[in-house]
């Protein structure tokens, strides 16, 4: 039965093109029945929460009592704030970090875990992962010990093999944004190894067989192979860790409260420390709301760039 | 026999085997110093909850704690109520992981392998549900949900989350990848089921994303800290986190609970991982072969 | 250790409590909720401080020997800022508020915007009123914090001076002495000490993650110079000569090494400055004993002795305060009379208020307790059985006011990154006062 997926005809584009050609019209009512259940839950919990920001980002409110209608005063308001312009320049440098050092390096890490008779797979595989299963509060802890300029661990390594320590590792506003990077690919590179995992025991052998016939080597195996086969995986990971990352919120509030002077506030950090410090509700909300457009748009862009739009139609 | 372990072996009776034995030992080489980095903060975790509070931020750090103490897992199991926060964590994660699960391979499912009217403008509704900052809705939902009576933290910390857009981009993602369409159409002709198909057929050969799915879902539960915050009000429905978070606030830091705590709280999702890494690894050619 | 409390002040409170019951019995009659005038209830207490939880349940007997009620206590615990997110929550869905909840001063300000403290808190004034003495006895630098329009919302926990704490026996050892009077001589021998023992007489906090740490370090010399943040119409009054010569001296300070900069003063880094002898003195709050040393080295009681900070050549005071909770309960709620009641005779009893301090560390906020003779006869063992009450009555005129704003969070945002770029050497001193003041007027008016 390993037939059924073989051949090279188990591409993407392929099956998305061989899904067109077949329309199952009578059965057309399965679909919205497999479908249904996310849409019930959406609306309830998802639109109608959403439409209420829409409308509280339209008005000022301190999160009790009747909110006064401003209309797009907290909109004008962005436009000129400071803080939110840092925070939306951070935040893409997050999502940078995200989407070309920690996801690459996670598709680096699974390829090396499939390895052909590999040892103690399940050894490196789980101590990998691990990090993302540690409370946040821990995390802080041990990161905020680690790169403590007086006493971390970090400087006192490097002061006993080069002589120099006393790097401000979250006391700098561009090394700051450094730590956070560290911390994420610390926090998420093992886990979205198991996503490459996952897609990289789905490609069919067959098309490693036929590259190793036609002489090809590891690197091009891997680009002519590997790659175009993991490509939705690849465009799952990419998107997710781009939306992930765009709202990342844990890793600068727990460990540089967005410091120093806002070098790494992210936007949901500034929408956080609105509502629920300022009790700047329509403020934040009208934040919210621009990330959101912010996020759908680019992920839109992305869907186009990795195909994913050709292989949903 | 998996799929890679066939074409590197093909692979490597091409390469001259001296040359393999140092690209292997790099590899492990590269294996182990990234194990390094992910576990050695761990590890300094693991040992600073067996010491006492004194100790634990001792310079240089001790890596073997002396004297050893198991006063932090006492003083947490014994003085605090870290037990109903460890149930109501896992109870709430896994009815939320196993619900979860089935709600997005259906739905991934319906979108991988359906044409229906409508379908780019609800997939583009649903992709778009993941853009949605969680501080956006969190406040209206808190009050939606108290205000129509499901506040209950049973209700509220798992149904508005069984249906992520996340999981069913993921599923579609991995049924478009790995579902063959000649498979669906052979059992159509057999007679069967929609519904039938996708238990039957679909589910098993998902198993290895099914796993990853299930492994994220879980995270997302157990770990979440924000919305239990809000919602629970009942200190004796604490999640972990909350609790967690309860030893460790402002001027009063009780690092050597909150090592054990962290020790303790990620048994659990290490536990899953590990029962569900069979999952994760096993071949897309045994599913279809039961199926 | 606990004495019998002075009959007369005892039947004083009370009967003055029972007008004060009848009085909100009137107000309560249009709410739909009956108000609970004696017996059996059960109180919901938000805290995030286990102490107070503590000293709370021990006064549950007092309390009902107190006034007409048999109390029980519901703690939920959460952290200090949750605190407020949980309430307004709660509030907006119309369910589970507390009766009761501790208000650290740094997440209180929230409760000023708009507003919420009308809509949700209890007025005490009237209460406070009604106690024959009790207004004047208050300290007014500590219901200032909490209160807005002449209205007091909470009622605070301490009376948390700043005072300073030094190594005794490393000053000995060292040749220090241990009474300079001033800031500007202490700093000379700072310096001296960093050079020959590579040890600090003075911290300043960079602990990114809480903006209220790096501003503390600033705000305790700050308000001991006669600076301030906010004047009494919550009006911005930080950019002045003395915050300057303040910000300066602590910029000096850390080029010289008389100050040392640590990322928290009560995790890893404090600890170990601690341990090694890096750290040997430090201006802090008079709890910061029980949360900052004790628990961090409990090898070095009986080494530990606390003065009164040294003056500013140029002026100011003696102490300035740091820190607090104030309780508040909830309005318009069955149990809102029970609760004020019980907190009014646990919390600002003479009896309540001497047990405070001697379970939980925190100082009277009546005057008049300041007299107790049991008190002033406390040794205090960690800091090798010094008298420390006495000083710190000495030192209760000098408290100064502390007037809050709602917009106090984002002047902690902006003034902590400036404060940072100052400690650095980016920016002077002046210019790091000016951007805050300039950063707090752009952010604040949204």
């Amino acid at each position: 039965m390993t037939t059924a997926i073989a051949g090279p005809a188990g591409t993407t584009r392929e099956r998305a093109h061989a899904n067109r050609t077949a329309p199952r019209l009578k059965q057309s009512r399965a679909p919205y029945l497999f479908i249904a259940p996310f849409y019930v839950l959406y609306v309830l919990f998802m639109l109608v929460p959403v439409l209420v920001s829409l409308w509280l980002s339209l008005t000022e409110w301190v999160g009790l009592g009747t909110p006064h209608w401003v209309g797009l005063r907290n909109y004008r308001l962005l436009a000129t704030d400071v803080s939110f312009h840092r925070a939306l320049g951070n935040t893409g440098v997050f999502v940078m970090i995200a989407v070309f050092v920690v996801v690459p390096l996670a598709l680096l890490i699974a390829q090396a875990l499939n390895t052909r008779g590999l040892r103690v797979r399940d050894l490196w595989r789980t101590a990998y992962f691990v990090p993302i299963v540690v409370s946040p509060i821990i995390v802080a802890l041990i990161f905020g010990l680690i790169f403590d300029r007086q006493f971390g661990l970090l400087n006192s390594v490097l002061r006993a093999l080069f002589g120099t320590g006393g790097v401000d590792w979250l006391g700098d506003p561009g090394l700051a944004k450094v730590s956070i990077g560290l911390v994420m690919l610390w926090r998420w590179t093992g886990y979205l190894t198991v996503f490459f995992l996952a897609g990289l025991q789905a490609v069919p052998k067959e098309l490693y067989e036929a590259a190793a016939l036609d002489g090809a080597g590891r690197i091009r195996t891997f680009t002519t192979v590997t790659l175009p086969a993991l490509k939705p995986v690849t465009a799952f990971v990419v998107v997710t860790s781009f939306i992930g990352a765009a709202q990342i919120f844990e890793e600068p509030y727990l460990l540089t409260g967005g410091g120093p002077s806002e070098s790494t506030l992210s936007v949901t950090m500034f929408i956080y420390r609105a509502a629920f410090q300022r009790q700047q509700f329509g403020y934040a909300a009208a934040a919210a709301v621009v990330l959101f457009v912010l996020v759908f748009g680019l992920s839109q862009l992305f869907n186009r760039l990795l195909g994913i739009g050709r292989a949903t139609s | 026999m998996s799929a890679t372990t066939s074409a590197t072996s093909i692979r490597a009776s091409v390469r001259s085997s001296a040359g393999a034995r140092t690209r292997r030992g790099l590899l492990y080489l590269t294996l182990v110093l990234l194990l390094l980095a992910f576990l050695a903060p761990l590890v300094w975790a693991l040992s600073g909850s067996f010491k006492p509070r004194g100790d634990i931020f001792a310079y240089p750090p001790k890596l073997v704690p002396d004297p050893f103490t198991l006063h932090n897992y006492r003083a947490l199991i014994e003085d605090q109520p870290f037990a109903r926060w460890f149930v109501m964590s896992t109870v709430v994660a896994v009815v939320a992981t196993v619900v979860s699960v089935f709600v997005c391979a259906l739905a991934g499912y319906g979108f991988a392998k359906f044409r229906f009217a409508g379908k780019r403008l609800l997939f583009g509704v649903m992709f778009s549900s993941l853009s949605i900052p969680f501080a956006v809705i969190l406040v209206p939902l808190f009050v939606i949900l108290v205000k129509t009576g499901l506040g209950s933290p049973w209700f509220a910390l798992i149904v508005p989350w069984v249906a992520p857009a996340f999981g069913i981009f993921m599923m579609q993602q991995y049924i478009v990848q790995s579902v063959p369409d000649s498979v669906l159409e052979a059992a159509r002709i057999d007679g069967a089921s929609e519904f039938g198909i996708f238990r039957r057929i679909v589910l098993p050969l998902l198993r290895p994303s099914l796993g990853a799915l299930a492994v994220w879902t879980f995270l997302q539960s157990y770990n979440s800290f924000l919305w239990p915050l809000v919602l629970v009000s009942d200190s004796s429905q604490y999640t972990l986190p909350l609790g967690l978070q309860t030893l460790f606030v402002s001027e009063q830091r009780q690092y050597d609970l909150v090592m054990a705590g962290a020790v303790l709280a990620v048994l659990p999702a290490v536990a899953l991982f590990v029962l569900l890494r069979k999952q994760l690894l096993e071949g897309l050619s045994t599913g279809a072969v039961k199926g | 250790m606990y004495t019998p409390p002075p009959l007369p002040r005892r039947t004083l409170l009370r009967g003055a409590l029972g007008l004060g019951t009848a009085a909100a019995l009137a107000a309560c009659g249009r709410d739909s909720t009956t108000a609970r005038t004696s017996g059996d209830v059960n109180l919901a207490l938000w805290t995030h401080d286990p102490g107070y939880e503590a000293f709370f349940r021990k006064g549950v007997p007092e309390a009902d020997g107190l006034t007409d009620f048999r109390y029980h206590l519901t703690v939920t615990r959460a952290g200090p800022a949750d605190i407020v997110t949980k309430l307004l929550a709660q509030a907006v869905a119309g369910r589970g508020t507390p009766d009761m909840a501790g208000f650290e001063i740094g997440s209180f300000p929230r409760m000023l915007r708009g507003d919420i403290s009308e809509r949700l808190l209890h007025d005490f004034t009237p209460d406070i009123a009604t106690v024959p003495g009790l207004k004047e006895d208050l300290l007014p630098a500590r219901t200032a914090p909490y209160s807005k329009d002449g209205r007091v919302y909470a009622l605070d926990s301490d009376t948390p001076m700043v005072v300073y704490y030094y190594r005794d026996d490393l000053f000995t050892e060292y040749g220090l002495a241990k009474d300079t009077p001033t800031w500007e001589e202490f700093a000379e021998l700072g310096a001296r000490v960093h050079k020959d023992h590579n040890a600090s007489l003075c911290v300043v906090s960079t602990n990114g993650s809480d903006t209220a740490q790096i501003v503390q370090s600033f705000q305790m010399l700050l308000y001991q110079r006669g600076g301030a943040f906010f004047d009494a119409d919550q009006k911005l009054v930080l950019d002045s000569a003395e915050a300057e010569e303040v910000l300066r001296f602590l910029c000096e300070g850390l080029r010289s090494g008389f100050v040392i900069d640590i990322s928290d003063y009560y995790g890893a880094a404090m600890q170990t400055a601690l341990k090694q002898g890096r750290v040997i003195g430090l201006p802090m709050a008079i709890w910061y004993k029980s949360y900052g040393l004790v628990p961090n080295v409990p090898e070095q009681k009986g080494k530990w002795r606390v003065r009164a900070m040294p003056r500013f050549a140029e002026g100011g005071g003696t102490t300035a305060a740091l820190g607090g909770t104030g309780f508040g309960v909830i309005k318009d709620k069955a149990n809102t009379r029970a609760a004020t009641d019980f907190l009014l005779n646990t919390w600002l009893t003479h009896e309540g208020q001497v047990r405070r301090f001697i379970e939980t560390g925190y100082l009277p906020t009546r005057r008049s307790v300041f007299e107790d003779r049991q008190l002033r006869g406390l040794k205090d063992d960690f800091c090798g059985g010094q008298r420390l009450f006495g000083l710190y009555r000495d030192l209760l005129p000098d408290v100064p006011p502390q007037h809050t704003s709602p917009d106090q969070s984002i002047l902690f945002d902006v003034l902590a990154g400036n404060l940072l770029r100052a400690y650095r050497g980016d920016v002077s001193p002046r210019s790091a006062l000016r951007r805050t003041a300039e950063e707090f007027r752009d952010q604040a008016g949204r």
